[in-house]
């Protein structure tokens, strides 16, 4: 995936990424241009002063801003950033998880975080929509945990990693299904998963073919096999 | 795969452009507009229709759920945002619509002999009213879910229910323009049960078409 040219659609964007240094003791005023009026800066001050909430707040909804201007190293601080309170969230929320299953439930909060990140207003706080989108993915994993006992994922995985034992009937079926399941995908995706789990290609290898950066083929297969168990949930109802 | 590389790897991503209430909900206008156009066009408008929509109670047929789609739509598109469900209040909106169509059913008893009141009620004519409205909703309503996908609800079947009474409510002010049926107590009701059914099977589609 190449790096997009830079479009900076309003100043702060551009402040926001120069004064981008060690977190906290950052006064609001300096980042706010002009055109955001001072009034609003002052009053962003002031709360920012009375808690450290509103320091949060303010921090992560800059960060954000910065990044949907396109500044990627804003961007990757945003979701660092907010890891540790997704985790906490979870954790609390998410009590009858173990820890790995609570870790997949952060990375799925992350990637939806990612794909729904041009819901933002950025004019509205960014923490309410944080947490709005955190809640409905944790309540969205417990209500999955208790419609089946075990995950629907594997069926799948499984099905995929035993097509080689062609002589093997159930395993061929299963292999036919997920045949079938994969041809749901796009044509990229289905590439990658092919290649990934039923080659046993490295994703280095699959995105120098593929000419994308190693990242965005772990990014694309682990969104693809999410769809595959989404199908594949779909399928068994 | 270890959240930092993901981290890693998303923050790689283009930027997608912010997402536009009023774009969508102009896309959805359009493509209810479009699916009335094509139905209009094959069986045409109501005679006299001018001097149909110069009468306030007959006008009432088109512009009340006009109203209706317009006032759904817009909470459609801000329950787009995530953060929106959880300010989301309903309930005020239940008054008002079954006032009008109280109202409506008031003006309509009191116009008419009583013998005269479900005289238009015939199979066939009940069949017209609903068949047609929900001909002119269920390609529309489809189509309007992919537009609402782009957002991120997180209450995906008040979202769908809410997008059933919008897509539906439009499809009736369309019909309207070609339905002769003029007594109240006939289009109130059968324009209700229209909408409503679309209603129930949004909020069915919903969770379904919805989910992120």
């Amino acid at each position: 995936m190449t790096s997009i040219a830079r479009h900076v659609p309003f100043p702060g964007a551009t402040l926001a990424r120069s004064v981008a240094g060690p977190l906290g003791h950052r006064s609001p005023i300096t980042k706010l241009s002009g055109d955001s009026g001072q009034a609003s800066a002052a009053q962003s001050l002031r709360q920012a002063r009375t808690s450290g909430m509103a320091d949060r707040e303010t921090e992560l909804a800059e960060l954000l801003r910065a990044a949907l201007g396109g500044d990627q190293r804003a961007y990757a601080r945003f979701l660092r950033q907010i890891t540790p309170i997704l985790r906490g969230i979870v954790r609390a929320r998410g009590a009858q998880f173990g820890p790995e299953a609570q870790e997949d439930i952060v990375q799925d909060i992350l990637l939806s975080v990612h794909a729904k990140r041009h819901t933002w207003v950025v004019t509205a706080p960014v923490l309410p929509w944080l947490y709005a989108i955190t809640r409905y993915k944790v309540i969205d994993a417990q209500r999955r945990k208790r419609h089946r006992s075990h995950d629907p994922l594997d069926p799948v995985i499984e099905a995929i990693a035993a097509e080689p034992h062609a002589d093997d009937v159930t395993a061929a079926m299963a292999a036919r299904d997920s045949a079938a399941l994969i041809g749901h995908l796009d044509s990229r995706s289905a590439r990658i998963v092919r290649a990934v789990s039923l080659d046993g290609d490295t994703t280095a290898e699959v995105g120098q073919r593929l000419s994308m950066s190693e990242g965005a083929v772990r990014v694309a297969l682990h969104r693809a096999i999410k769809r595959l168990g989404a199908i594949a949930r779909k399928d068994d109802r | 795969m270890k959240t930092d590389d993901l981290i890693a790897a998303l923050a790689q991503d283009p930027t997608t452009p912010p997402l536009r209430g009023g774009r969508v909900g102009a896309s959805v206008l359009g493509v209810i507009t479009l699916c009335v156009a094509l139905f209009l066009a094959v069986i045409g408008l109501r005679p006299g229709l001018l001097t149909v929509l110069a009468t306030p109670l007959l006008a009432a047929k088109t512009v009340v759920p006009l109203l209706l789609c317009c006032g759904a739509l817009v909470l459609v598109l801000r329950l787009m945002r995530p953060e929106a469900a959880d300010s989301l209040r309903l309930r005020g909106w239940v008054v008002p619509v079954l006032g009008v169509a109280g109202l409506l059913y008031a003006t309509g008893a009191a116009t008419r002999a009583r013998p005269l009141w479900f005289a238009d009620v015939t199979p066939i004519a009940v069949a017209e009213c609903l068949g047609f409205i929900l001909l002119i909703s269920l390609p529309a309503l489809a189509l309007s879910f992919r537009l609402v996908r782009q957002g991120a609800t997180t209450a995906p079947a008040r979202s769908g229910a809410l997008l059933g009474l919008a897509v539906s409510a439009g499809a009736t002010a369309g019909y309207s323009l070609y339905c002769t049926q003029d007594n109240p107590i006939f289009f109130v009701t059968w324009y209700g049960v229209a909408i409503s059914l679309m209603t129930v099977l949004g909020a069915l589609a919903g969770p379904r078409l919805l989910r992120w």
